[in-house]
């Protein structure tokens, strides 16, 4: 996986680092990049990663302040056959492509998506440049 | 019989401790065939007959067969046992063959080419030769040839609704069930070598066939007879296997599907042949039973990645859930023993996305130990009663019923109708208790009941009421004595041990 994804080491020890990750082609997250966190606890791979985005995201399951990621196959149906290669390739792409707004982390974005999409795509455009 | 028993148990448990139990056994009858391949007496004419013969039983498996093996190399053997022996229509043969004189030239070449073609027929199929016992003193032997199964064979099972072995396929009432299969038993040739092979006669022998009727094994001696008279007096055994081996499926016309059958003929006009098939209830689980352990055996020899760790390890060190999904032992192990350490019993499924199929308590037993395992069971029990949120215990009988809304019950089994807060008798219109201490008891209330219930059935869990006490009395109200006092005393009232 490192091989293809830009990967920074926290400390030496493996279990943290931060993975740069471009918004996938088909979003209004297309373009932006960011840095999202990694810490892979010492029961990996039977406990989930905790995946967390360190620039600011408008995403209706990201809360705004503190980056954390509202996500069932991070949390509840995680699986020890799951890899850090589908979390990036396929569980966050999906997730920013599919955002779930029936259980947000940021209320506002949830609604604003629901209301008034290209409002809502706006939004994130504009979020892309200012992080 | 212990053999049919066990042939049963194998096809119902078929998930559970196979990997890990199977691997000794295997190791076991390996070591079983080495043995006995050493001797000149090994797998006799018994296992065939029991394979054929004794109709009423399951066709042993593999590891039977072995079993059959070691108790041969006690005791002698019982040729001519059973109805149609091997050994007695091979007799029957030979009798009705009237040899010819030879010349102890002649005799001796033979006996010569006897001896080295038996050698070759070893060194080629190996653990599939059998060199049996001499019958009036000539040689006789079996070799138990392995066709290689076409892709996507279907083994199909037909019946009819009208009679019985019409074979007529125009009734419109026919149910049929198939299943796919990678390997079929053997086609078992069993030769007797007259003295004048191979100057002058052939061998005499038989085709035994698990699943071919005798009319379509009838067909296949047709074509040995045939292959010899080619070129008489030559070696033929090798040919006959090889054909038997590549071609004999092609001859019969079968190419991507095998129809059992047909059943109540009796085609008893080739001596040779022998066929195997009994019933479409014997047949299907004894065909499918074969090509499982079969499968299973290669699995267990193959080297197969584990998706968990990613890591190669033989088939054998896999464990496979009842899902047929398998990882390795290392990291079913680990998995089950983080569930059991942090409580989430719960989660301890199979470990394959979506899958959802909890793990088998027996299978868990072996993975976490005797101790962890215990654990496990109490932690699944909390559970289990924590998501009964509903049921309340009679005060009277103890029976489990289940509250309505109003925080009422009554007993099916004694009738008594109670409020399922104080437990007295059910007092409409009357507030039992304040509210203060109604919450508390909601909170307490069926962590209490459920192990007032567990306590009165099961020693085990006495230990831990006592330390579920502590979290029972723990009030942080005025009322607390008052509560303790009537929650203790119920404690002593319902705890028989």
């Amino acid at each position: 996986m490192m091989s293809d994804y830009k990967v920074e080491l926290i400390n030496d020890g493996m279990q943290e680092f931060y993975v740069h990750f471009n918004g996938p082609n088909e979003s209004p997250y297309h373009g932006g990049v960011w840095r999202i966190r990694v810490e892979l606890p010492d029961a990996y791979p039977y406990r989930s990663p905790s995946i967390g985005f360190v620039n600011k995201i408008y995403h209706p399951n990201v809360d705004e302040m503190s980056g954390s990621v509202c996500l069932d196959v991070i949390n509840q149906t995680w699986s020890p056959m799951f890899d850090l290669v589908n979390v990036f390739e396929v569980f966050i792409p999906q997730l920013l492509l599919y955002p779930n707004p029936s259980d947000p982390l940021n209320g506002e974005a949830a609604a604003l998506m629901m209301r008034d999409k290209p409002a809502y795509e706006q939004r994130v455009k504009g979020h892309l440049f200012s992080s | 019989m212990g053999k049919s028993r066990r042939d049963k148990r194998h096809i119902e448990e078929s998930w559970t401790v196979k990997p890990l139990h199977d691997h000794s056994q295997h190791h076991h009858h390996q070591q079983q065939q080495q043995g006995s391949d050493h001797e000149s007496s090994s797998v006799p004419v018994a296992s065939s007959q029991q394979q054929y013969i004794k109709k009423s039983e399951h066709k042993p498996s593999n590891s039977q067969k072995e079993e059959i093996e070691e108790k041969k190399e006690e005791s002698q053997p019982d040729n001519g046992n059973g109805v149609d022996g091997v050994v007695t229509r091979l007799e029957e043969l030979f009798l009705g063959v009237e040899e010819q004189e030879l010349s102890e030239e002649q005799l001796r070449i033979n006996d010569q080419l006897q001896e080295d073609e038996l050698l070759a027929m070893e060194s080629i199929y190996g653990d599939n030769t059998f060199i049996l016992e001499r019958q009036r003193g000539l040689r006789s032997f079996q070799i138990h040839i392995h066709i290689e199964v076409p892709a996507e064979l279907t083994v199909t099972a037909k019946l009819y609704s009208v009679g019985d072995c019409n074979g007529k396929s125009d009734s419109s009432e026919e149910f049929s069930y198939s299943f796919q299969v990678q390997y079929l038993p053997p086609i078992v040739l069993t030769c007797l070598l007259p003295k004048s092979y191979p100057s002058h006669l052939p061998p005499y022998f038989t085709i035994s066939v698990q699943w071919l009727d005798s009319s379509s094994i009838s067909h296949l001696c047709s074509m040995l007879d045939s292959i010899w008279m080619e070129k008489p007096g030559l070696e033929v055994i090798y040919q006959w296997a090889d054909w038997l081996q590549n071609y004999s499926l092609s001859y019969l016309g079968i190419d991507k599907d095998i129809i059992l059958g047909p059943y109540g003929t009796k085609h008893d006009e080739d001596r040779r042949a022998i066929s195997g098939i009994v019933s479409l209830e014997v047949d299907v689980p004894s065909l499918r039973s074969y090509n499982d352990e079969q499968c299973h055996e290669n699995f267990c020899k193959n080297l197969h990645e584990c998706c968990i760790c990613c890591d190669e390890y033989a088939g054998s060190d896999f464990i496979r859930l009842p899902c047929q999904h398998f990882f390795c032992s290392k990291c079913m192990k680990r998995y089950s023993d983080i569930h059991v350490a942090e409580g989430t019993v719960n989660k301890l499924q199979c470990p394959e996305a979506k899958c959802g199929v909890m793990v088998p308590p027996g299978l868990l037993k072996q993975l976490l130990g005797d101790e962890e395992y215990e654990h496990w069971e109490s932690l699944m029990l909390q559970k289990t009663l924590e998501s009964m949120s509903d049921v309340a215990y009679c005060p009277r009988c103890e029976t489990p019923c289940i509250e309505d809304e109003e925080q009422h019950a009554q007993c099916s089994k004694c009738l008594y109708s109670f409020c399922t807060f104080c437990r007295e008798r059910r007092h409409i219109g009357i507030v039992c208790m304040t509210p203060e201490m109604k919450l508390q008891i909601l909170e307490v209330k069926f962590v209490f009941s459920s192990l007032v219930f567990l306590v009165s059935d099961s020693p085990l869990l006495a230990r831990r009421i006592k330390s579920a006490k502590i979290l029972i009395v723990h009030p942080t109200r005025r009322n607390e004595n008052k509560l303790k006092t009537r929650v203790l005393s119920s404690l002593a009232e319902n705890t028989h041990t």
